[in-house]
């Protein structure tokens, strides 16, 4: 059996060997017991001396101790794995590059850390010891019947023969059908969801029912499809379920021993004992049937923790060297080329800058030229495959993340926040920092006063149990973040973007105030805030293509000034009509 | 008993969801009842046929045992095969179908402010799977179950018949079970709470750490926040290992008294043979009947967790299904108009007590244009939601053209209303689908006139299959600029009279901007329009300006007027025109 797990599994392994050892001693010990019962009891001299039945009792006790100690075993075994796992995938998470997490979801990886090792529970802690017993049981009470007559095991084996014969034709085509099965059961699933959580877009716009067709027909179809499977398979699965019930198999064995006897090659005691197996060796088998469904789902959850654990960390040197950095580094970038994993087209091309020590440099230009690759880069979110990024000329991957991190503070569009305190939130990564110089932090950010208005100030919790911030205020709390960090360079990347329109003057004073004695490098689509940079870099299509200061730009017909035009207008654009005697002055 | 009690209730609930398909499910629960005991029957008659082997064992009456026994087993075959042809046959995909499509008109029917507290993406998934969970356990193991709880009865009867102390012997060892079991449950409920607390640190432990990564690292705290996660990992496994460990005592008393009850049987049976009158050829009879019963109580520990989920999905399911759709009132006017009237209306948030919307009057004429002005939280999104009829308002009433909105259908409302949302929600299907939607009839050309006053004609059409391209396929690159379009595109080839319209505030960068609001403009024209505003530049031409603050009117009137009334309305203005002119030299 090739199943992923048991490679996942390795640091409990010697348990779960325990435990499915366990399973299957307890499996024969019961074996052991019935098998002396019913040889015993027609044996006449057996029932003047009753040791015998004291040893079966004995033989049950220890049967049934040793079973429930495996599955504790085993249960034991699989809390620890879920935290040895799920300890494994938050640290691979720490040395992942972050471009994965902004490439798979954030979601998608919380769910691999809860579900997916949860998923695997099933596997390790219930179905370890049954299976031990699954595969034990047949093989030795066959074994013990054919000590007792060859002819009457030949007999049961030639029945199970045929039932698994019929068992087989029932389960033909079933692999395919069932992956056709869950393929669109997932569908169903699917698109519930989207219904779901778009319904205001659903009931606005669903004159015609559309997109309620596109879930009923899923429906239709999954029901086509069941209805087709289970007039394909549903006579032989039925005949082969009731074949594996004990009354057939005790009929099948009943006729053979009677005529065996009959044939005089038969003891009544052999028969006893092939009678009371028989019953049991056919009732392991459908357990083993709802057991695969777990199986099947711990395997699929198992495959997604190894591809993920297979992913290569972000490459670190061993030793970094020590670096001093200079007050205001510099940034150099140099024959940059970048292209995503799986994409043909470069995302960034031949790219070459320097950022000057203090210098505020923007990068400008329409929505997916690259900028905002770029500005991931220099956290290292990814590798360029060509060119390097230096730090006062040093390779920013010849430094270690606390190295480069220890330079940088980066604000981006979204910011998240834990489910802690404020000034937790606010101090993140700096613990000891006071609670004065995180208020003036604060203050600077303009989020001062709006925290203290809060009934518990610094100390209000934030996230599902505490205070519900709006967007611009969250970004004011990501910037007096990064003041309280007070780290050299600043990559800020539409760090104003989701500002309240009412508050959106305290905003940008705020990054305003982070910018200043700092080497910065900025994106903002609002052009007018970023018109005194020191330098604008305008790309396109992941060319550097222009680069000056706001006056050189606009001075000469250009890129800029096509962006700086459009800007000018969606700021005076009136709903009503674009003529220009409404315009506003 | 509590645990009977429940699955008895999870298994009339099964029952009730079942529908339509009730009726076979119920004959094909009393088939297997009647198998059961036929089952049991044949079991027992194996004493009989074991006394035939003290005389001759060929004699003629062996014949008439034989044939009674296969006639049953023939009997019994049968009642199982009609059994079995609820769970696989027509009825089963016909349930799963039934279950399916309520469930799909139950989401299209019930109130949007109840179905809000479905839209985080793990409650929806659990309640899209509750159909599966549902259905899964439904005919076989059920069968399984009806088959245990049957079988031990008759075979009860069976020994009274037999002998009677080994009925007592029986009795005995079921009632020995009954406290011990109580007492598992107990256990298993107290730690219940815990458990669940446990987990939901955890949980909520690893979202902040994969969520919070990125902030992690840029402030070197990954260190940190990895040991605290691996503290609430922990501390769910020493809650898991405990109430384990607690539970083997339970456990292993439950186990021994379960399995050597059975072998108390059999050893009773022994010392009856010896110092009573019992035969010794019921001896091996009796070990297969009785270790047959120990056999699938194995099994039925299997079958817990799939009926547990089964308990879950139906309460999920049912908690959805019970929710009333909003009612429609007998209308007792006609509509005039396209106008939009508000009538003192009052509304609050389920689970609020401050009101959202606090005695609100407000008339909006025919084809006018009224922007709702405020600062975040004043209820100008609210006031658009109670349009489309998100939820009915606690008191006063909202009409169109003179028509209270609660007397129209879902459907004739929705007909006249065109909405464009702050957040796009565009569907895993084509382009062309995503904006037909509004009008399942529109041709091509219709389609593609809509796409060009939306000005996202020309950026589709440079697609590789063009309108034909599926949003799946494109994955991220559209951006948000043009995902406003087509949203917009398919408001204008809806063409209702009444558009409401929530400006995007999202960085958009200047170009696509524009083309964002030339498409607004386009759809705007000769209809009612309502717009939340959230650059006060936009609307300074509209028809009436509502200033919105904690839910009422403070400020109404058209640009001009409301400057000179130097209220709240003035200082947003000021606010909206310091930041125009800011770049962040001018702080220096």
């Amino acid at each position: 059996m090739k199943n992923p797990i048991w490679a996942l599994m390795h640091s409990v392994r010697g348990r779960i060997y325990a435990a499915m050892a366990g399973s299957a001693t307890s499996y024969l010990l019961n074996l052991a017991a019935m098998v002396m019962f019913a040889y015993n009891i027609t044996q006449p001299q057996a029932l003047t001396n009753l040791t015998w039945l004291l040893i079966c009792l004995l033989l049950v006790a220890a049967s049934t101790v040793l079973r429930l100690a495996s599955f504790t075993i085993s249960h034991l075994a699989s809390y620890k794995l879920e935290v040895d796992l799920r300890s494994q995938i938050a640290d691979k998470l720490a040395s992942l590059p972050l471009g994965y997490i902004t490439e798979h979801g954030s979601g998608r990886v919380a769910k691999l850390m809860q579900y997916n090792v949860t998923n695997l529970h099933a596997f390790v802690a219930d179905s370890t010891p049954m299976l031990a017993k699954l595969y034990v049981a047949p093989l030795a009470s066959l074994l013990v019947c054919a000590v007792f007559s060859w002819q009457l095991s030949l007999w049961l084996i030639t029945g199970l023969t045929v039932g698994f014969v019929v068992l087989s034709r029932a389960m033909q085509g079933h692999g395919d059908t069932s992956a056709l099965y869950e393929e669109k059961n997932a569908a169903f699933n699917q698109q519930a969801v989207e219904y779901i959580q778009a319904m205001s877009v659903v009931r606005a716009f669903d004159s015609g029912s559309q997109s309620y067709d596109r879930l009923h027909n899923t429906t239709v179809e999954f029901k086509e499809l069941l209805t087709r499977w289970l007039a394909a398979s549903g006579h032989s699965v039925r005949f082969a379920m009731w074949l594996f019930t004990p009354l057939p198999v005790l009929l099948w064995v009943g006729l053979g021993g009677w005529w065996l006897m009959h044939l005089q090659v038969l003891e009544l005691s052999a028969l006893a004992v092939v009678l009371l197996l028989s019953g049991g060796l056919v009732e392991g088998i459908m357990p083993l049937m709802w057991l695969n469904h777990a199986i099947k789902r711990s395997q699929v959850a198992a495959t997604d923790i190894q591809q993920m654990l297979a992913q290569p960390s972000l490459p670190e040197p061993a030793q970094p060297e020590p670096v001093k950095f200079s007050k205001t580094p510099s940034i150099a970038v140099e024959n940059l080329s970048f292209r995503y994993a799986g994409q043909q087209a470069w995302a960034l091309q031949n790219m070459s800058f320097n950022i000057e020590p203090g210098q505020i440099v923007a990068l400008v230009g329409a929505s997916g030229s690259g900028k905002s690759t770029l500005a991931r880069l220099l956290p290292r979110f990814w590798d360029p495959e060509h060119g390097r990024i230096c730090i006062d000329g040093h390779d920013i991957r010849h430094l270690s993340s606390e190295q480069l991190m220890s330079q940088m503070a980066f604000v981006f569009q979204d910011n998240y926040l834990f489910d802690e305190s404020l000034l937790d939130n606010l101090r993140l990564g700096y613990e000891h920092i006071d609670q004065a110089l995180v208020e003036d932090a604060a203050k600077a950010a303009q989020i001062h006063d709006f925290i203290v208005s809060l009934p518990d100030g610094y100390q209000t919790m934030v996230g599902a149990g505490g205070v519900r911030l709006s967007g611009g205020q969250r970004q004011r709390i990501a910037i007096a973040r990064a003041l309280v960090q007070d780290k050299p360079i600043l990559v800020l990347d539409e760090a104003t973007a989701y500002a309240d329109p009412d508050n959106e003057h305290l905003l940008m004073q705020a990054v305003a105030q982070l910018m200043q004695g700092r080497t910065v490098l900025i994106i903002a689509h609002k052009l007018n805030t970023i018109k005194d940079a020191d330098q604008i870099l305008v790309i396109d299509h992941g060319q550097l293509i222009e680069r000056g200061t706001h006056d050189e730009l606009l001075a000469k017909p250009s890129r800029y000034s096509q962006l700086w035009q459009a800007y000018e207008n969606s700021q005076t654009w009136l709903l009503t009509d674009d003529s220009e005697e409404q315009r506003y002055a | 008993m509590h645990k009977q009690a429940t699955l008895w209730q999870s298994f009339q609930h099964m029952r009730q969801l079942a529908g339509k398909q009730q009726k076979p499910l119920d004959r094909t629960l009393s088939q297997s009842a009647i198998a059961a005991m036929l089952e049991g029957a044949i079991l027992l008659a194996l004493f009989p046929v074991a006394m035939l082997f003290e005389s001759d064992l060929m004699a003629g009456n062996v014949t008439s045992w034989l044939i009674f026994i296969l006639f049953g087993l023939a009997v019994h075959f049968a009642l199982n095969w009609h059994a079995l042809s609820f769970s696989h046959g027509q009825p089963y995909a016909e349930l799963v179908y039934e279950l399916h499509e309520k469930l799909s008109q139950q989401l299209h029917r019930m109130p949007l402010s109840r179905l809000s507290q479905y839209r985080d993406g793990e409650v929806a998934n659990a309640l899209a799977a509750s159909v599966e969970h549902i259905t899964m356990p439904m005919g076989t193991l059920v069968q399984v179950l009806v088959r245990l709880a049957v079988l031990p009865c008759m075979v009860f009867l069976g020994l009274l018949w037999i002998d009677w102390r080994l009925a007592a012997v029986m009795a005995t060892v079921i009632l020995a079970l009954w406290p011990i079991n109580k007492l598992k449950q107990k256990m298993t409920e107290a730690n219940f709470a815990k458990l669940s607390q446990a987990m939901i640190n955890s949980n909520s432990a690893i979202l902040g750490y994969s969520q919070g990564m990125a902030v992690l690292r840029a402030c070197n705290a990954t260190n940190g926040a990895g040991n605290r996660l691996r503290q609430r990992i922990q501390q769910l496994c020493d809650i898991q290992t405990r109430s384990e460990k607690r539970n083997i005592a339970s456990n292993i008393s439950y186990g021994l008294v379960a399995e050597l009850g059975v072998w108390a049987m059999l050893t009773t049976a022994v010392l009856l043979v010896i110092y009573s009158d019992l035969s010794v050829l019921y001896l091996p009879v009796l070990a297969i009947i009785m270790l047959r019963l120990v056999e699938p109580l194995g099994t039925f520990a299997f079958m817990l967790p799939i009926f547990s989920l089964m308990r879950l999905g139906a309460k999920r399911y049912s908690d959805l299904m019970d929710i009333n759709p909003l009612p429609t009132l007998g209308h007792t006017r006609q509509q005039q108009d396209s106008s939009i009237t508000f009538k003192q209306v009052h509304f609050s948030y389920p689970g609020t007590n401050n009101p959202a919307i606090n005695d609100l009057s407000l008339h909006c004429q025919a084809n006018s244009i009224t922007a709702l002005v405020g600062p975040s939280g004043s209820g100008k999104s609210t006031l658009i939601k109670l349009i489309t009829r998100y939820d009915d308002v606690a008191n006063g009433s909202i009409s169109i053209g003179g028509r209270d909105i609660r007397s129209f259908s879902q459907s004739e409302l929705m007909s006249q209303i065109a909405v464009v949302f702050q957040d796009v929600y565009l569907f895993d299907d084509s382009i062309l689908n995503n904006i037909a939607m509004a009008k399942p009839s529109a041709s091509q050309a219709e389609i593609e006139a809509a796409a060009k006053a939306a000005n996202c004609h020309d950026f589709i059409s440079q697609l590789p299959n063009g309108y034909h391209t599926k949003i799946g396929e494109l994955g991220g690159k559209l951006s948000g600029g043009q995902r406003q379009r087509i949203s917009i595109a398919r408001a204008i080839l809806k063409n209702a009279p009444i558009v409401l319209l929530d400006e995007p505030t999202a960085a958009l960068d200047s170009e696509s901007e524009i083309q964002v609001q030339r498409a607004m403009a386009e759809l705007a024209k000769g209809r009612t329009l309502i717009i939340i505003a959230h650059r006060l530049s936009t609307i300074v031409a509209a028809d009436q300006i509502v200033v919105l603050d904690d839910g009422a009117i403070v400020e109404q009137g058209q640009h001009r007027s409301l400057l000179e009334e130097k209220g709240l309305y003035h200082s947003l203005w000021q606010a909206q025109m310091r930041t125009k002119q800011w770049h962040f030299n001018s702080v220096e």
